[in-house]
């Protein structure tokens, strides 16, 4: 996985049944359908909203965040 | 395996506070029996219940602990990092694992058996110290845990999470999801999204993408009921 990829909704085909739920939910037209799984089409679009993690009904979709310590200059 | 690589271990065993004041001859006898593995992220280590493995050594990557409900629901105990050792209590006595370990990233690790680690300390008088010092150690991470457990709310919890994993980046996780979180603190990710989301409007932190920026560590630390320092 590129270091690019981590940072986008990660979805497990495994889990994923293909309900389409979390596509219709996203509101940047993110995702689709790529042979009844879900897959980030354009990652690019996504704003992290975290509505598709919300949404399925499998728990087969997650956001990975990465902690941050800002330090005041 | 030969010996020459076995004392290229010696070292890197050095490094680990169990180590550090152990005779050289009980080193190289620990370093001979000790095993090389290498884990995929996802791998598990070991399970919980089977005969105990003997002492991990991470060389490198993270490692997480952790017990499975009935129902399967993860409770995360501890993240490990590369100079961390872990499964110390079964590799004493010898009973099965207490919790499971699964490689979160790539891993490297030595396993000393614990017929070796237990010889061993029945030998040296330093190895002992640094044992008992260590469990003392691992005890009271133990006790702090309960205490959160039962004492804290889930914000402060989250909030102390937050701060422990900035602290120690060595131990800390790479990439955290709401699950994960839930997991490690005993509640659900929904809860956990509130609860980011107070931390948030109390100026504590800040969403930027998949970044979680730590906007303000004072004031997280005092969310998570700790003394500032
Ligand atoms: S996080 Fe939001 S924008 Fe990104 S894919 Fe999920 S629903 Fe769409
Ligand atoms: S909502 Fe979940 S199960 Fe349904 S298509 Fe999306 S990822 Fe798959």
């Amino acid at each position: 996985m590129t270091e690019d990829e981590t940072w986008n909704p990660q979805i497990d085909p495994d889990i994923c049944t293909g309900c389409g739920e979390c596509v219709i939910a996203c509101p940047t037209d993110a995702l689709e359908l790529v042979d009844d799984v879900a897959a980030v089409r354009e990652p690019d679009a996504c704003n992290y909203c975290g509505v598709c993690e919300e949404v399925c009904p499998e728990g087969a979709i997650s956001l990975p965040y990465q902690l941050v310590l800002v330090v005041d200059g | 395996m030969a010996i020459t690589n076995h004392l290229s271990l010696l070292p890197f065993l050095r490094q680990f506070p169990y180590f550090s004041f152990v005779s050289e001859d009980q080193l190289i006898k620990l370093a001979g029996q000790a095993i090389h593995h290498n884990f995929l992220p996802g791998e598990i280590i070991f399970l919980e219940s089977d005969e105990s493995s003997g002492l991990w050594i991470l060389k490198k990557g993270r490692v997480k602990a952790f017990k499975l409900s009935p129902e399967g629901q993860e409770y995360i105990l501890r993240f490990f990092g590369p100079g961390d050792t872990f499964n110390d209590l079964a590799a004493l006595d010898n009973a099965p694992n207490l919790a499971n370990a699964m490689a979160i990233t790539q891993v490297e690790a030595w396993v000393i058996p614990s017929d070796a680690f237990v010889a061993a300390l029945q030998e040296d008088h330093e190895l002992c110290l640094a044992v008992i010092h260590g469990l003392t150690g691992r005890m009271r991470n133990l006790v702090d845990r309960l205490e959160d457990l039962a004492l804290r709310p889930v914000i402060a919890r989250l909030a102390k999470f937050l701060v422990e994993q900035v602290e120690n980046p060595a131990s800390a996780h790479p990439a955290i999801t709401r699950a994960l979180i839930a997991s490690h603190l005993a509640t659900t990710p929904e809860t956990i999204s509130r609860s980011l989301r107070t931390l948030e409007k109390a100026g504590a932190i800040r969403f930027d993408r998949h970044r979680i920026m730590i906007t303000d560590l004072g004031l997280l630390r005092h969310q998570a009921q700790l003394d500032p320092n």
